[in-house]
């Protein structure tokens, strides 16, 4: 064992094991851009990521029919009832006009949002191992004109963030990460709050908002839409609707438990703005 | 002729590794078996002559490791580089070449990036509830690899056999 360690080969092994140490300093100080050799391998093996993931959406759209069948039939069920509630609804003219309301306020689409620049439809390749947070890898980067801290969108609403971008690929932080903060408003009455990740809530596929003033109007079933305050996210996204209510620990503010309109998990594309009026331009 | 079956051994182990990747990532799972741990390790076991080759490989195996993972490039490659010379030592040295061994060293290395990941990743950041990081991610994740781990050692050790030379009895040794 001896000679091994005074060879040229453990030499070389440590010349290596130095360079890796000089790899993930230089990974710390460029994030957001992926390196070289990430760049590289990301460049070659996208598309086999793309046909494998191609192969596991169909393989595991067909094994959620077997499994779930009676889960949807449930969800039949109580939506059958939901349909028998909404047609009561119908005849109440101000119930009507306050949800029409509501739902202009909400919708962001291109023709409420003429400024906004989206990328082309992107596909989700790859979704990262072993997290609790849903962050994904799509198959257009900044050859597609996409950049670090573009909004990812689905045409329900929105998803998360670029925060790391190549060439060809990109890699996407969901809402439910800790890491990510989206200033925020409901749509009914105005309350502004902050939306963001916490691993308890993310188990669920669910985030928090914090950070509301105690005496605000906020109750489950309000929508959240994004404040558009920050210059990151353009304002009028919907992120999701509240689920619950609660009291912080300090007793000061309150708290709002939100479930995303987009699951994340169960979507194969996304849209990003690459562009908007007010992008970079911070509330001061 | 062995530097070509080396090679030709080398060049399936990239193969299996980038397949093992894909694996990693384009499953619905949110806690994968890190199948990538146990084959740099089995590789050691099989290939422990050559050192610097296994090395390497673990370092690579590493880097596919960081972008399945999305963390920072050469955290997972220097634990790896180093388990897998570690292994490879302990073969040569010290230990038989057998499943058992392979499938504790595999839930060795697989426990040592799992909780470097959430000790690095998560409990030094101070968020809430990591705990259950630990419970839904960590813990399910070794145990996964683990399971798995003899299925690898089978693959890994038909191809370091399969492509090496097949014994052949001179004359003299057929007579007797």
């Amino acid at each position: 064992m001896r000679e091994f360690f005074s060879s040229l080969k453990f030499k070389i092994i440590l010349c290596v094991l130095a360079l890796l140490v000089g790899l993930m300093i230089y990974s710390a100080t460029t994030s957001g851009t992926a390196t070289s050799p990430e760049a590289i391998l990301g460049a070659i093996i996208s598309p086999i990521q793309k046909a494998s993931s191609t192969i596991s959406n169909k393989a595991r759209a067909s094994i959620d029919k077997l499994i779930n069948a009676d889960k949807y039939y449930k969800e039949n069920e109580v939506l059958k009832d939901q349909i028998a509630e909404l047609y009561g609804q119908i005849a109440n003219a101000t119930d009507i006009e306050h949800e029409n309301q509501m739902l202009r306020e909400v919708i962001g689409l291109k023709e409420e949002n003429p400024d906004f620049v989206f990328s082309p439809p992107a596909n989700i390749i790859g979704r990262e191992s072993g997290s609790l947070f849903g962050a994904f890898t799509i198959d257009k980067g900044s050859l597609d004109g996409i950049s670090k801290d573009d909004t990812v969108i689905s045409p329900n609403g929105l998803i998360g963030i670029v925060t790391e971008v190549a060439p060809t690929y990109a890699r996407v932080t969901t809402m439910l990460s800790p890491d990510i903060d989206i200033g925020v408003y409901s749509s009914r009455e105005k309350v502004t709050g902050i939306v963001t990740g916490d691993i308890a809530l993310a188990k669920e596929g669910k985030c928090k908002m914090q950070f509301i003033l105690k005496d605000s109007d906020i109750k489950e079933g309000d929508i959240v839409v994004t404040a558009g305050r920050s210059g990151i996210y353009p304002e009028g996204r919907v992120v999701g609707v509240v689920d619950e209510v609660g009291v912080e620990d300090s007793g000061l503010s309150l708290y709002a438990i939100i479930t995303p309109i987009v699951d994340s998990n169960k979507i194969n594309s996304v849209f990003v703005i690459t562009n908007f009026k007010g992008k970079g331009l911070g509330y001061e | 002729m062995d530097k070509v079956r080396f090679t030709a051994k080398l060049i399936l182990y990239i193969l299996l590794s980038l397949l093992f990747y894909v694996f990693m990532t384009s499953m619905h799972f949110t806690r994968p078996p890190f199948l990538l741990i146990p084959l740099c390790i089995a590789i050691s076991i099989f290939e422990s002559e050559s050192k610097l080759a296994i090395s390497l490989f673990g370092a690579w195996s590493g880097i596919l490791c960081d972008m399945a993972m999305n963390k920072l490039l050469g955290f997972t490659s220097i634990i790896l580089l180093i388990s897998c010379l570690a292994c490879s030592l302990l073969v040569t040295h010290l230990i038989r070449p057998n499943l058992f061994n392979h499938f504790v060293l595999s839930i060795s290395a697989t426990t040592i990036v799992m909780l470097s990941d959430f000790f690095f990743g998560y409990y030094i950041w101070g968020h809430d509830n990591t705990f259950i990081i630990a419970k839904s991610i960590t813990f399910p994740v070794i145990i996964f690899t683990g399971i798995l781990s003899p299925v690898v050692f089978w693959i890994v050790k038909k191809i370091s056999l399969g492509i090496e030379p097949k014994y052949k009895p001179t004359p003299e040794e057929e007579i007797d």
